[in-house]
Parts: C-alpha cells; sequence; structure tokens
C-alpha cells in the first residue's frame, strides 16, 4: 500500500521520535517516512514457538527419543537443534525450502512459515519505512537504528541489507528479524531493501535495484545519521549475490563502492557439480529443485548468464579491490562450497576476508533464530566478525 | 476508532452490538428502509419462516427463550431483531430512510467516505458493509410484462393490500420462497399455475409449537437453551458431512427419503415426474416444507414447467403457445445473488471499483477483507453462504475477526490494514480446490455459482473451519500502514447538504 505523503508534515514529528544518538546535526528522515508495526504473533504461533523452543533445547533427548542418530559429513557434525527441525520439518510434509506451486503461493507458503517462527525482536531504537527511487519504480525500504546508537559518541555504519529467498521469495517482513539481530548486534544501522522479485523480474531487475538502493544509501547516509564513509552492503543466499555483485559493478563501472561486505551463504556460482551441491541438496532444507527453480526465475538457465559475474560473481576475471568481506557459510548447505571457495578467491585477489562456517547449521539458519538458540549464536558471531571489520 | 455500518440486517445490527460491547461507540449504520431487519423486514409474504432451527438461527450473544415455534416465523424474527436494536441503544446509531450510493476510500486520511442519497456524507476509519447478499429481488425480464393489467410483485415486497380472495394467480419460480407462500395462499385463491424452472429436493421439516413450559425452562435456565442451540448446530453440521466428504452418500441415502416423501405424497405419476429434481441433491438448496407437495396436488393447482414465453394483458402464454388468464402474477424468483455489491458502490484505493474489480467472480480473503480495498470488512461476503446450517454462525465468526482486528490496529497503532493480494490469491485457490471435492464441485448450477459453474456463495466446507480460520486476526497476512507521530485515526464525521460538518463522535453519549 503506498504511503501517503503530505510534504513537510513530518519532519517535526519525526524529528521528536528521534533516538538521541541518531540526532546528529542534519539527520533525519525522508518526508514521507513511518513507523512500522510490528505483527503480532497468533496464539497459535506463540503456542508454536514456546513448543519448538522447548524442543530444540533438548535437541539431543528428543533425537534419541526418535531414535535418530547423529549426522556426520566429512567431518562436520549435524547441530541437534538443526536436525530435530528438519526432522519436524519433514514431517509436516515440507520437504523443499522455497518452492511452490507458483511463485504467489510460494511466496505466501514462506511468509507465513518464515513469520510463524520470528519475533519482533531484538528491540530497536526506531524502524521506519520509506521509498527511495529505483529504476522500476519507487523501492520501499526499511530503516532500523539500534539502540546503540543513542551511546555510541559518533555515528554508526550502515548497511544495506538485501534479503533472501532465491530472487523470488521473501519480503521486508520475513527478514525483520535478522535485520534486527545485525543492527543490534553488529552495532550498525540497516536499511533492508524491498528489491522487485522474479520470475515477473528477472536478472537483472533486482541488481539494479539493489546497486540504486546502495547509491542512494551512500549518498544519503548522512541524513539517515549513519557515518557517510561506512556503508556497506550485507544480504543472505540470493541477497548475499546481490549484495556483492553490488560492490563488483560499483568497483568496475565507477562511483562510490561499499566500505564493507556481509555475506551470508551466498549464492556466488553456478556450477552445479560442486560437492556441496551434489552431496546435500535434499534432505537439508535448501533443495536441487529450490535451486532450479530460483534460477529458473532469474535467468531461466540464460547460458551467457551462467558465466557472466554479474550472476555469477566467483566467476570475475579479477575480483581486484573488492571491499573487505565478513562471509558467513553453513556446513550443511549445498551453497558451502562456493561460499568457502568465494573466501579464498577473495583473498587471493587481495581483499581482507573474515571467514566462518556455522559448521553445524543448514541454509536459512538466519531465519531460525527465535527458535534455535545454536542458530542464533552463529548469526550472532558473524554479526561480530562485521563488527570486527568495520 | 470509528466506522460506518451499511445495513441493519442480522450482519448490522450483530457487529453494532459487538462494537458497543467492546467499548466502540463511535460509529453510525445506514440503513435504506424504515427499519431495521434486513430480510426479515422485507419478506413479510405468508408463511415465510426460517429453515434453520430458530434457536441456532439467532445471536449467541442475545438468547431468545421465546420462539414458538421449531422454526420461528418472520413475524418472530423480526420482532427479535427490533428488540435487539432497543435493548443495544441502537437506534440512535442509525439513520433510516438513507441509501448508501457510494462508499469512497480516502488514502490520504485512511478512512472511508460515505456518500448517501440525502446529499450527506459520512466518514470513519473503517466500512463495515452488512447489505446482505439477498436483498435485492431478482425478477426475470418477461416480455409484455410491462402491459400486464392486473396486480404483479415480488415474494419479497408483497403487496398485503391486494386481496388474494377468488383470484387466480401465477406463481413464477418454485424456490425457497414460493415453496413457503404457495402453500400459505392455497385455500384462498380460485386458481394456481406454478411456474417451475427445475424442480428443488424437498424434505420434511421437523417443524412444531415450542410448549409453553419449554420456553419458560429456556428463560429461566439460559444453558438449557444453550444446551439445545449446540445440539441444533451439532445436527445440522453432520447433515454437511455427506456434502463435504461424501457426496455419494446423498444420492444413496438423501435422494432415496426425499423421493420415498415425494411418491407418498404425490400419487399423480405426471405430477410426479415433474417434480422429480433432475441433478444430485445438495447442488441447491434443499427446502425444508411439510405442505408444499400437499398444496401442490390441490385440484386448483396446475404445475407447468415448458417455460414462460410472454405475457400478455390477462395473462401468461407459456412456451407451447397455451395462454392461461391470471389476476395476479407472484415472484418467486428469488434475489440477485451474483452481485452482492451494486457497481459504483464501494470504490477503493486508486478509484477501484469494488464491483467491477469482482466482475462474475467476487473474491474475498476469509470472505471478509479484499486485497485494494483497506479498511474494508465485508460481513457476509463471498463464499461465506451455506445452505445448511445458520447464517448467524458464519456472521460471528466475522465478527470476532472483525474486533480482533481493529482491537489489535488500536494497540499497535496501525491506521490501515489490506490484505496482500498473493494472500487473497492462495486462500481463494484453497476454497476452490475445496468445493471441487464437495457435491457443490460436481457441476451443479444455481446462484451458488456464477456464470462459469464457480462457487463464489458458499462455504464449502464445515463451519467450524470457517470459525476457526476467523477466530484471530492474521495480520501477517496484511499490509499494514502505521499512524505517524501525533496522527490520529479518523473519527467519525457527517457533512450535510447544506455543507455544514457536525462531529457525531460520541453518539452513546
Ligand atoms: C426469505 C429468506 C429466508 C431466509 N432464511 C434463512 C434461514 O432460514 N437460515 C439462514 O441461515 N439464512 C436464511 N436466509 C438468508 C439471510 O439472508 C441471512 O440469514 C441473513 O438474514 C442476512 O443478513 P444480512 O444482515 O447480511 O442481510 P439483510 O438481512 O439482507 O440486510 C441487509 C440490510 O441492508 C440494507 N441495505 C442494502 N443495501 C443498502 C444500501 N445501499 N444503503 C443502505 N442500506 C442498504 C437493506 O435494506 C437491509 O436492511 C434467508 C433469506 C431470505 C431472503
Amino acid at each position: 500500500m503506498a504511503y501517503p505523503r503530505e510534504p513537510g508534515a513530518l519532519a517535526s514529528e519525526i524529528r521528536a521520535l528521534r533516538p538521541a544518538g541518531a540526532d546528529a546535526p542534519g539527520s533525519m528522515w525522508p518526508e514521507d517516512a513511518v513507523p512500522v508495526p510490528d505483527y503480532p504473533l497468533s496464539q497459535g504461533a506463540q503456542r508454536e514457538q514456546k513448543i519448538a523452543r522447548f524442543l530444540l533445547g533438548r535437541a539431543r533427548e528428543m533425537l534419541r527419543l526418535r531414535r535418530m542418530r547423529p549426522i556426520e559429513r566429512h567431518g562436520r557434525k549435524l547441530d541437534p537443534q538443526m536436525q530435530l527441525l528438519l526432522a519436524l520439518r519433514a514431517q509436516q510434509g515440507q520437504t523443499n525450502l522455497l518452492l511452490g506451486d507458483s511463485p504467489a503461493q510460494a511466496r505466501v507458503q514462506v511468509r507465513m512459515g518464515t513469520l510463524r517462527f520470528a519475533q519482533a525482536e531484538p528491540a530497536m531504537a526506531s524502524v521506519h519505512e520509506f521509498r527511495i527511487p529505483g529504476p522500476g519504480g519507487s523501492l520501499r525500504v526499511r530503516h532500523y537504528v539500534p539502540h546503540a546508537a543513542s551511546e555510541a559518541n559518533s555515528p554508526l555504519p550502515l548497511m544495506v541489507f538485501l534479503h533472501g529467498g532465491g530472487f523470488t521469495v521473501c519480503d521486508l517482513d520475513t527478514h525483520d528479524q535478522p535485520c534486527r539481530t545485525i543492527a543490534d548486534r553488529a552495532r550498525v544501522q540497516v536499511l533492508s531493501v524491498d528489491y522487485r522479485l522474479s520470475p515477473e523480474h528477472p536478472y537483472p531487475a533486482p541488481v539494479e535495484d539493489a546497486r540504486a538502493a546502495f547509491a542512494w544509501a551512500a549518498e544519503h547516509a548522512g541524513m539517515l545519521g549513519a557515518d557517510p564513509k561506512r556503508v556497506g552492503v550485507a544480504g543472505d543466499s540470493a541477497g548475499g549475490n546481490l549484495a556483492t555483485v553490488t560492490a563488483l559493478m560499483a568497483l568496475r563501472e565507477g562511483g562510490p563502492v561499499p566500505h564493507v561486505q556481509f555475506l551470508i551463504y551466498p549464492v556466488v556460482d553456478a556450477d552445479w557439480t560442486r560437492p556441496s551441491r551434489v552431496e546435500l541438496s535434499r534432505d537439508f532444507g535448501l533443495t536441487l529443485k529450490d535451486m532450479e527453480w530460483s534460477t529458473q526465475n532469474y535467468t531461466a538457465f540464460d547460458e551467457a548468464l551462467q558465466a557472466d559475474p554479474a550472476v555469477v560473481p566467483i566467476r570475475a576475471k579479477s575480483l581486484a579491490g573488492m571491499p573487505r568481506a565478513v562471509i558467513l557459510t553453513a556446513g550443511f548447505d549445498p551453497l558451502r562450497d562456493e561460499g568457502n571457495d568465494y573466501a579464498q578467491v577473495l583473498r587471493a585477489a587481495g581483499t581482507d576476508v573474515l571467514h566462518f562456517e556455522a559448521e553445524g547449521m543448514v541454509h536459512g539458519f538466519i531465519n531460525m533464530a527465535s527458535v534455535s538458540t545454536s542458530a542464533r549464536d552463529a548469526l550472532q558471531q558473524g554479526c561480530d566478525q562485521l563488527a570486527a571489520l568495520l | 476508532m470509528s466506522a460506518v455500518i451499511v445495513g441493519s440486517g442480522f450482519a448490522g445490527i450483530g457487529i453494532a452490538i459487538q462494537l458497543k460491547k467492546h467499548g466502540v461507540h463511535d460509529f453510525v449504520i445506514l440503513e435504506q428502509a424504515g427499519d431495521v431487519g434486513g430480510v426479515w423486514r422485507d419478506n413479510t409474504y405468508p408463511g415465510c419462516a426460517c429453515d434453520v432451527p430458530s434457536h441456532l438461527y439467532s445471536f449467541s450473544f442475545e438468547f431468545n427463550p421465546d420462539w414458538t415455534r421449531e422454526y420461528g416465523p418472520q413475524r418472530e424474527i423480526y420482532a427479535y431483531l427490533r428488540r435487539c436494536a432497543d435493548k443495544y441503544d441502537l437506534r440512535q446509531h442509525i439513520r433510516f430512510n438513507d441509501r448508501v450510493e457510494r462508499c469512497i476510500y480516502d488514502e490520504r486520511h485512511a478512512s472511508w467516505t460515505v456518500h448517501t442519497q440525502s446529499g450527506r456524507a459520512y466518514s470513519a476509519q473503517f466500512l463495515l458493509n452488512g447489505m446482505g447478499g439477498l436483498s435485492r429481488p431478482a425478477l426475470p425480464s418477461i416480455p409484455g410484462l410491462e402491459t400486464f393489467q392486473g396486480a404483479a410483485f415480488h415474494s419479497a415486497r408483497w403487496n398485503h393490500d391486494y386481496d388474494l380472495k377468488g383470484k387466480r394467480v401465477a406463481v413464477i419460480g418454485t424456490g425457497a420462497s414460493a415453496i413457503q407462500f404457495v402453500p400459505g395462499i392455497i385455500d384462498q385463491v380460485a386458481h394456481v399455475d406454478i411456474y417451475q424452472r427445475s424442480a428443488p429436493w424437498v424434505v420434511p421439516k421437523e417443524d412444531g409449537d415450542i410448549p409453553a413450559y419449554r420456553r419458560a425452562a429456556f428463560g429461566a435456565m439460559p444453558w438449557l437453551q444453550k444446551a439445545a442451540r449446540e445440539r441444533y448446530y451439532w445436527t445440522a453440521e453432520s447433515r454437511i458431512f455427506a456434502f463435504v466428504k461424501r457426496p455419494e452418500l446423498l444420492e444413496r441415502f438423501g435422494e432415496r427419503r426425499a423421493r420415498e416423501y415425494l411418491e407418498a405424497e404425490v400419487q399423480d405419476p405426471e405430477l410426479r415426474a415433474k417434480i422429480t429434481p433432475d441433478y444430485r441433491m445438495g447442488c441447491k438448496r434443499i427446502l425444508l416444507s411439510n405442505d408444499w407437495y400437499a398444496a401442490i396436488t390441490r385440484d386448483h393447482v396446475d404445475v407447468l414447467t415448458s417455460g414462460i414465453s410472454h405475457v400478455t394483458e390477462g395473462g401468461v402464454v407459456d412456451r407451447d403457445g397455451v395462454e392461461r388468464p391470471v389476476d395476479a402474477i407472484i415472484f418467486g424468483t428469488g434475489f440477485e445473488a451474483q452481485n452482492p455489491v451494486p457497481a459504483g458502490a464501494i470504490v477503493g484505493r486508486d478509484g477501484k471499483d469494488l464491483a467491477t474489480c469482482w466482475g462474475k467472480t467476487p473474491r474475498a480473503y476469509k470472505g471478509t477483507t479484499v486485497a485494494g480495498f483497506p479498511n474494508l470488512f465485508l460481513l457476509g461476503g463471498p463464499n461465506t453462504g451455506i445452505g445448511h446450517t445458520s447464517m448467524i454462525y458464519m456472521l460471528e465468526s466475522q465478527f470476532t475477526y472483525v474486533l480482533d482486528a481493529i482491537t489489535s490496529m488500536k494497540e499497535r497503532r496501525v491506521r490501515a490494514i489490506e490484505v496482500r493480494q498473493e494472500h487473497q490469491d492462495a486462500y481463494n485457490e484453497r476454497v476452490q480446490a475445496k468445493s471441487a471435492t464437495t457435491v457443490w464441485g460436481q457441476g451443479c448450477r444455481g446462484w451458488y455459482y456464477n456464470a462459469d459453474g464457480v462457487n463464489t456463495a458458499l462455504w464449502p466446507d464445515f463451519t467450524f473451519h470457517f470459525r476457526r480460520q476467523l477466530k484471530e486476526f492474521d495480520a501477517v497476512a496484511y499490509h499494514q500502514e502505521a499512524l505517524r507521530p501525533g496522527e490520529d485515526v479518523r473519527t467519525l464525521w457527517v457533512r450535510t447538504p447544506d455543507g455544514e460538518t457536525e462531529v457525531a463522535h460520541g453518539l452513546s453519549a
């Protein structure tokens, strides 16, 4: 729903709302900014979360009760909480992570499924939404300011966040909690972008939107009360791809380059023979079908695109000059190997890289943080590394 | 919070009572007629009664121990609704005799502006539509009707000034209304021609007087009445089992019973053949009656099935060219059910007209909200109709949802909600998929369906499934728009034709 604009009417009201730390001189939200209401959890969902937290808190015992053995692959141990979550999902007949009868159906399913297991936490000093100019019409963005902003004596960095979901599903709401966690834990502002989704808007639309959002953020960070010199990109899965591609394109085509990139289990390759893509694309959440479907939606398997660095950044002839990176991968994720490799390749190209593989995690774990403590810990570790690099 | 409610039938009165119970007094009810009651005010034809036991066909929050019959007559239901309106002091909220012409969503203020025939404009945060699906009589266009010199009226606009005594009457239609009023007039008239398009399935009605001692017991012990209501509910709901789960059972048991009843009541083989339905039972509303067959087997009744060609000054000519002289024509042709909202009546975001958006296929989310129409709630919207149990059960499920929505919006400072298109679509795909496995998915036609045979009216499942889905407002399926800092939601205001603005806030004070 488009927000009504009443030019000028909001500036003063918003200033009154602004947290002290964000109140640096000149800082202000755009005029059409509105606070974002939380989504209340239904009683059913609250109950489910409680049960899930209870079960996952005793994951080892539960697995033993179900006579499920610990799973090990190539020396990596699947986290018991992940194993139990996967078992519970399988029990409900959910064998794919994203796939649906149609993109619209899939969006509904994934949204409902994700929000049932999410919470509007950690609390923020403010969460606002507004629109910024985009190449295909205005883009909705959500701006998070953590409480840390009021304690800090200098403006916080700003991370432009691009959500995952195979370029096809998910939205600002599904990744609300991860954004809050990043803002809170890494002590950054986050600007989450509602970029256009495929297949209605295939490549390059999502990349164009991501780039436009970053360019806008780089220019307006000061207005948002953030540090204009430290504007980075972040994203998970498909969003990780958009984040690093944004950096790559900025590097190639001029204009501001992100200060840092935070890539969470990113898609960076189109090589279907990588061991993790072969061995882990069943039974661990993200499946081969999910990946094929996403690729179909995004590039329709166009051959030229499968080799284009704007789609598969790891294939770039040169990655020299790429901004420093934090790369967080998961041990039981089909995208593990390309993520790990990407860390190496970037390092080889001279980039500072902090790489951390969350050994026992599966793809999508950052969306499980409200019920799984191990998922939360893994995300927090990634955020800590980001904080260290900033 | 403020609201404009359209209509004062069960839907409008019910939601108004609930609003008041939840401390919301800032609302107005707009009613085109001169009194509350909806269909129960309009349908005054002889024999009009509900076909769901009255103890079930009434509000769960407003028991009436005084129903005199199992299936209460129209007079009592009408009186009941009037009593409800009085008890909760609703009349001061109602503006009678003012027809709603156009409701327009104002995005800037997140509110609805409702223009009425008298030139007034009411504005409030929410629009609660209780116009009713069966309030506009459907009149078939029959050539020559305008030349007819006798009396002609629709069952829902019964002409009580017209004395039917000794008259020759043509009855058009054999639906739920005709089957009630034909037995009601049969003793007065000289002759009746019944023009039947398709024969209804008719089963006996377990009707009867409720004796005074039972009424007294209900009055003294509301729990007893509650228990009776539960029993009626589950009896009705158990009937739906076959419709939903095992359509073939309807053939084996339902149809056989109905056929046995017909054969017991009607001896003449020619008439039997004419009035034996040719479609699967349950496809259309199953009618309840103990006196329909008795009435149509009378000597002064003819059942005609060849269809109507045209009407002359003094009679009706059938498709075989036979003219039958009559003094009066009564239409038992039902209602325009396929167009629950007239064109131009509800205009949402970006100037979109609800009736136009819907076209032949009305669609909503949970029968209640519609993408593109923020802050609008339909009471008795698409796919909330039922044939086997009380409509009020469905309406009350919606009341719960609406109340939860507006309370939750208030708590979280949300000024507008709008269902997400994908969620609405996914919901409707589920409803249609469900529909396909029921008796209603087996190629039936009737008012339950639109021109393409899509079920747009009926809820194709157990009603408790509907209730469960509407138990809580599911904000995740919605776009939400927050109030800006310092902003407050729209209160109710009215602009009169002289340009004056009266703030109607605190109507109850
Ligand atoms: C003869 C008959 C028998 C029925 N029997 C049963 C039964 O036994 N069991 C059952 O479950 N259901 C039955 N129904 C279905 C019945 O429609 C519902 O049960 C229920 O009464 C619907 O209530 P409502 O308030 O939604 O609509 P209505 O009762 O139709 O009320 C709508 C009100 O809105 C007003 N209105 C409409 N348009 C406007 C406008 N533009 N401006 C202002 N006011 C407007 C109308 O005047 C009316 O008062 C029957 C229907 C009929 C016609």
